[in-house]
């Protein structure tokens, strides 16, 4: 068996062995909130899934930056990995983010500043996933995907800073127990 | 000094590899013409030459310059007049004319202009739209363009292409005008005959590869030389 | 810099030849404004309340239509290759780019603005800011929108590409324009217009600045 498989294999090994363990310890083991109960426990899974998408994407940024640099097919690989991964956690945060906002606001959005900016990187980063199935020349491919994910990545900040002042303006605080 | 050196030339689109290997040499002041079926790698040649698109392997020297890396310089050198016209549709040939005049710094008022026009037999034209124009008259536009450039370096890509006779014969002048400043100039064209007549050295193109770099005179004929000629 | 200056002068003449296009794009945003009116229904207070986000919107939908067609010319005959291969300065052709489609959008902004105050009863006295709440916003939709348009107009699904590329970067932009727009129309007791102008000054300067740097990558091989 090739080398390159078997890490893989191992790896995929090692992350359902640690998401059982995690999945019975939030979902079984630890106690439920005081205030908001069992809902609550969507927590243990909604935070990974924020720095994860968010290390992914950066990962991406790194990968464009270098690929630019480097002009090498490796980053490019890298960078499609990357993106898919965070393209993938974005949704999954999104939904993650509904769920707890039905029962602890009665509705499925709440405009929270963080989950508006993800769904915005969603649509993001998506379009690039799109322009790369439409591009044939892969070196073209490469570099287009390069200079459109730095600038979405660029620009994640401003977004982030501009619905959280638009959102400031008609919402009341936040409860505290957001983390 | 050499004007152009090819070493291992590779260039491919997808899996496709469009120049496989490549490597020659052009001496300054040569006329040379690149020849080969359809779908050879004539035009990807000049292109790679023109420094438009990249050798994915390989190197390209054009008067002692990497064509990667002083990319900037070797277009101050050479000029391409390719299978597009890079022309403004829109705008009149004049206007053409003078917008890449000005991108040069140089002489870009009216008079100057048409006597470029002149010299290509659209005098009187100079104030039309070119999406007005013929393939031909077309074809005069770019060639006054890429003229203007005064290049030390003239790559043509099939530049005799939607020409009538009195163009082929423009083209011919233009070629001997190239030749006595010291120019060099590389030619892909389907005309054997005729290249062979006017050019010293000659490439043929297969599939990718070159199958023949030396003299024009000696260039191999192809099976059953079914070219329109002109000659 | 002087690069710059012939193909802004380039592209403003190219502009000007495809003038009809431009009263095209003008009927289209138009046309938007109106029907997000039905969209609301015959709410005066609520289309006036609203006025500032359909304006923007219709503007947003409109600007892809001339952003793509800004680059049409330059494709159809490979003349930007033939620019790039003069050589001619790949900062001073996007730059020239940019600005031009700046001016289109920024006209086709103060076009549509009489079509927001008839159709939403939404007018301003303080035109001078509302025009450079226009300024700043077709700005910040020009600098990325120029670079996605060269981008795209080399790709067989130009159409859609260039909206699902383009609108998600804008969205501060959209936010910033259209809470400015409003605060115009519906009155500003609290002062709050400032910061918003210097959000979408603060977007227009990041873009017009990366947007430059990537341009030479994004059209050259």
């Amino acid at each position: 068996m090739p080398k390159s498989l078997v890490r893989s294999g191992g790896l995929v090994v090692l992350g359902v062995v640690f998401l059982a363990a995690g999945s019975y310890w939030g979902l079984a083991k630890a106690p439920a909130e005081l205030f908001m109960g069992d809902v609550q426990r969507i927590m243990y899974v909604h935070v990974p899934t924020a720095w994860n998408a968010m290390l992914a994407l950066t990962f991406s940024f790194v990968c464009a930056v270098c690929y630019l640099l480097t002009n090498s097919w490796k980053w490019d690989s890298r960078l499609e990995a990357g993106m898919e991964m965070g393209v993938v956690l974005s949704i999954l945060l999104c939904i993650q983010g509904s769920i707890w906002a039905k029962p602890t606001w009665g509705v499925w959005w709440d405009w929270d500043p963080r989950l508006t900016t993800t769904a915005v990187m969603v649509f993001a980063f998506g379009a690039i996933l799109a322009l790369r199935a439409s591009v044939e020349d892969p070196a073209r491919r490469a570099v287009w995907s390069a200079v459109s994910c730095i600038i979405a990545f660029v620009d994640v900040p401003v977004v982030y800073l501009s619905v959280k002042w638009w959102n400031s303006l008609h919402q009341a605080q936040s409860s505290p127990e957001t983390v | 000094m050499t004007a152009v050196t090819a070493e291992g030339v590779c260039r491919r689109y997808g899996q496709r590899w469009a120049l496989a290997d490549v490597s020659f040499e052009v001496p300054e002041g040569a006329l040379v013409m690149v020849t080969g079926r359809n779908g050879s790698g004539k035009s990807t040649l000049l292109r790679v030459l023109a420094t438009a698109i990249r050798a994915d392997r390989g190197s390209v020297h054009i008067l002692g310059l990497e064509a990667r890396l002083e990319r900037q310089s070797v277009r101050q050198k050479i000029a391409l007049l390719g299978h597009r016209t890079h022309l403004y549709e829109p705008l009149t040939a004049l206007e053409n004319l003078m917008v890449a005049a000005r991108f040069l710094g140089r002489d870009a008022r009216r008079q100057p202009l048409l006597a470029r026009l002149e010299e290509v037999g659209l005098s009187d034209r100079g104030d039309d739209p070119v999406q007005t124009f013929s393939a031909g008259m077309r074809q005069r536009l770019a060639l006054a363009s890429v003229l203007q450039q005064e290049p030390r370096l003239m790559l043509l890509d099939e530049p005799y292409g939607h020409l009538d006779p009195s163009g082929f014969q423009l083209v011919d002048g233009l070629l001997q005008r190239l030749r006595r400043q010291g120019s060099t100039v590389v030619m892909a064209t389907h005309l054997l005959a005729r290249g062979q007549k006017i050019c010293d050295q000659a490439l043929v193109l297969e599939a990718g590869r070159l199958a023949y770099s030396g003299s024009a005179a000696q260039m191999p004929q192809p099976a059953g030389a079914d070219e329109a000629d002109g000659a | 810099m002087n690069h710059l200056l012939v193909a802004l002068r380039k592209d403003l003449l190219l502009q000007w030849r495809g003038r009809a296009q431009v009263i095209a794009t003008f009927a289209f945003g138009a046309a938007a404004l109106l029907l997000f009116s039905f969209a609301v229904g015959p709410d005066s207070a609520a289309l006036r309340e609203h006025a500032g986000g359909f304006l923007w919107l219709g503007l947003l939908l409109a600007s892809t239509l001339s952003l793509a067609e800004s680059f049409e010319r330059e494709m159809e005959e490979r003349a930007l290759e033939g620019l790039l291969l003069l050589p001619a300065s790949p900062r001073g052709l996007y730059y020239g780019k940019a600005i031009a489609n700046w001016a289109n959008l920024a006209l086709l902004g103060v076009a549509l603005v009489p079509i927001m105050v008839v159709l939403y009863d939404a007018g301003t006295p303080r035109l001078f800011s509302l025009l450079l709440v226009i300024l700043l916003g077709t700005a910040g939709l020009s600098a990325p929108g120029t670079l996605y348009a060269a981008m795209t107009s080399q790709t067989r699904a130009r159409q859609t590409l260039l909206p699902l590329l383009l609108y998600p970067l804008v969205v501060p932009v959209l936010l910033a324009a259209v809470k400015a727009t409003s605060l115009l129309i519906l009155g500003d007791p609290m002062g709050q217009l400032r910061p918003w102008l210097v959000l979408l000054g603060a977007f227009d300067l990041i873009h017009w600045s990366i947007g430059a740097l990537l341009f030479a990558r994004v059209v050259e091989d």
